[in-house]
């Protein structure tokens, strides 16, 4: 049982990263950004080339900054969230005045082109990722934590309470929450929405670049398609925690790491079905609670 | 307006006129031209008289699952190159025809029609996929062009077609293979078995269940996982609980390696057993050191030290720089045994080709080749293991 709760609560910890990411855009510009799974991506590859020392381009590579893994991780969410951006600024920006559906191709469209880069430039296939923090497992009431698992959760709640203390005490926290709100009403009050947007991507690019690299780090690998399934999880965290409610959606991040793990243990043949299992619990969750566990229901803008 | 349209709908209807009259002729010109060569072939093909000796070879050559044909490909080009170099085959030379089928069960009888219909074509090698191979045996089975398949493993091909056989063993017999010699020879009698839910995964461990029940052992818990899975936490946490002596993983490599570094991780010491999937240099590249004592099987290992071996390894990483894989192997071992075949009727026509398959015995560097009534291969299987990085053969064979 301890087992499974410390597995949970060591995946949890990484959707809920980047079940945050989502949630900061959806507050702020109504938008689903598909990006963030390959963000992920892109943010593990980058931490690994510079634990590596180079940067494999298609047939040939180029050196890098050869690091350990504290400094990898920092250029890794850094990488992160100026991509992130990047493809706000190029792709999404010039589309803001357009119908939300529009960007929302967009945003699948940007998906699809980082993917299909990543696997073109960096090759395709998995390659392996160090264990950055080896070391026995140390047991507890019969389960063995792993000290990266120790790690991956300090890190998620150290994240989690500096991002609620700056979104709720600072002055760009203050713009944010008012933006959310009422973009145009913010605007007239002289906060500079663009401005607000491109923090929110930047931040949020960065949370989905270091969940990719803590996912990375505890399954020992990286892939162009990493991103996909950890990125529709996070998602529907944010959808259950109460899409645009920070803390609520990690709390779905960590809820969902737990169902995951207790239905593969406990259900008989669950191990097999558990994303179907997560799903289903999850769809049934939204049926009795549509607005998620935190959310405010509001009335849907015309 | 209205005189407009009046002057152009009979040149309208002209021409749909025209259109399908030559649709019509086009149509009896394809008929026609169809009855004339399945009429040519009905004779059997293939002849065995003079002349070069022609074999088909298709399986998907292109796309993402383009290896296994590449590499058989190669094989087979290896082989005809060497029986060639040493005077043909009755002093007759082979020649090959390849053909992509894509990986689509659709151009199955597409391709198979199309060496039906070449009567220079004696018999026909390769098959990436059983659904590409399964929907094309009624169309040889029907013109009676032999096949010797050497990578579909589908139990549904045994007995298929009197005209189809194949040099790749099946995974059911493969997997019981290794689950005798877990029990029997490296002495584990406890087993836990976790494997991937597609035929390949669940065909494995069925057979190595049964291999391990019949030898005396029992498995403490069977998992399964779907391919793409990265996290096996749940079904470790299991296998951690039960304390079994070894852990067989029924899958392919990706999933296996990540399963070995998860269970290290959990101070997990058990030894890991696993499949010909898992046989590939890619293991040892993401499992590491996590994978090092492990067991797999498989029928060729470029580790096997004869002569025959050794040659073939050779030859081979001369012509393609790389080692060889097992499917390149059973290629390469497919042409020789056509050419055993031809050799023991000293026919060299379709049906004498059917007919010495069903006969020969040839021995070569993936062991012995016998068929049985069904068209499947009596062989043996090597057990190799991870050491310092490398896949060696296991002491105890």
């Amino acid at each position: 049982m301890t087992q499974y709760l410390i597995n949970g609560l060591m995946l949890g910890g990484i959707y809920g990263l980047m079940a945050v990411a989502y949630s900061l855009v959806y507050g702020v510009l109504g938008l689903v950004n598909f990006a963030f799974g390959e963000i992920f991506m892109f943010g593990a590859f980058i931490a690994l080339f510079a634990m590596n020392g180079q940067i494999p381009l298609v047939d040939t590579s180029i050196g890098f900054i050869d690091v350990g893994f504290p400094i990898a991780l920092l250029v890794g969410v850094a990488a992160a969230g100026l991509l992130g951006v990047l493809v706000e600024r190029v792709a999404y920006k010039p589309l803001r005045k357009a119908p939300i559906l529009t960007m929302l191709i967009a945003t699948i469209a940007a998906s699809l082109t980082l993917r299909s880069a990543a696997q073109i430039v960096f090759g395709d296939g998995e390659q392996p990722f160090p264990n950055p923090v080896s070391g026995n497992g140390i047991e507890i009431l019969g389960a063995t934590v792993q000290p990266l698992d120790l790690v991956i959760m300090a890190i998620g709640l150290a994240v989690m309470i500096v991002l609620s203390l700056g979104i709720g005490r600072t002055p760009l926290g203050r713009a944010i929450r008012a933006t959310a709100q009422d973009a145009d009403t913010a605007r007239l009050m002289g906060i500079s929405v663009d401005r607000v947007i491109v923090w929110t991507f930047l931040i949020g690019s960065a949370l989905a670049g270091l969940a990719g690299i803590l996912y990375a780090s505890k399954y020992q690998f990286v892939d162009p398609t990493m991103g996909f399934v950890p990125s529709l999880k996070a998602l529907v965290a944010a959808v259950v925690g109460g899409i645009g409610n920070v803390p609520g959606a990690f709390v779905g991040g960590i809820l969902i790491g737990l169902i995951e793990a207790l239905a593969g243990g406990y259900i008989p043949g669950g191990s097999a079905w558990r994303d179907v299992i997560v799903f289903v619990a999850l769809g049934a969750m939204l049926w009795i609670r549509p607005q998620g566990l935190f959310g405010v229901r509001v009335v849907e803008r015309a | 307006m209205i005189e407009r349209e009046g002057r152009f709908r009979p040149l309208a209807s002209r021409l749909a006129r025209a259109v399908a009259a030559l649709l019509a002729v086009a149509f009896v010109a394809v008929a026609l031209a169809a009855c004339g060569t399945s009429s040519s072939d009905d004779d059997g093909g293939g002849d065995g008289g003079e002349g070069d000796i022609t074999l088909g070879y298709t399986a998907t050559l292109s796309g993402e699952f383009a290896s296994y044909g590449t590499e058989m490909e190669d094989g087979v080009d290896l082989a005809v190159k060497e029986i060639n170099q040493d005077g043909g085959v009755d002093g007759r030379q082979l020649k090959v025809d390849a053909e992509d089928d894509l990986g689509k069960p659709g151009n199955g009888p597409v391709v198979a029609q199309k060496f039906c219909d070449n009567s220079s074509v004696s018999a026909v090698l390769g098959y990436s996929f059983s659904s590409v191979a399964l929907a094309a045996v009624p169309i040889y089975t029907q013109c009676g062009l032999p096949v010797l398949a050497s990578a579909v493993t589908s139990p549904e091909l045994s007995g298929a077609s009197p005209m189809f056989f194949r040099n790749v063993l099946n995974d059911d017999f493969q997997g019981s293979e290794m689950g005798k010699y877990a029990v029997e020879k490296l002495g584990y009698e406890n087993i836990a078995v976790l494997n991937q839910k597609d035929d390949y995964g669940i065909g494995t461990s069925d057979g190595f269940i049964e291999g391990v029940e019949d030898a005396g052992g029992t498995i403490t818990s069977r998992d399964e996982y779907q391919l793409g899975t990265t996290s096996f936490d749940s079904q470790l946490a299991t296998i951690k609980k039960d304390d079994p002596d070894a852990i067989y993983i029924g899958g392919f490599y990706a999933e296996a390696s990540k399963i070995a570094t998860q269970a290290q991780a959990l101070g997990l010491n058990q030894p890991l057993l696993g499949t010909d999937g898992s046989l590939s240099p890619d293991l040892i590249k993401l499992g590491g050191d996590a994978v090092d004592g492990m067991y797999v099987y498989g029928v060729f290992s470029p580790a096997s030290h004869d002569e025959a071996t050794d040659r073939f390894v050779k030859d081979y990483k001369a012509a393609n720089g790389e080692e060889p894989t097992s499917w390149a192997a059973l290629a390469y071992d497919a042409v020789y045994t056509v050419k055993a075949a031809i050799e023991k009727t000293g026919d060299a026509s379709r049906q004498g080709i059917a007919d010495g398959l069903g006969e020969i015995s040839y021995d070569g560097i993936t062991g012995p080749t016998t068929f049985d009534e069904n068209g499947d291969r009596q062989g043996r299987v090597l057990f190799l293991q991870v050491k310092n990085g490398k896949f060696v053969l296991a002491e105890d064979q």
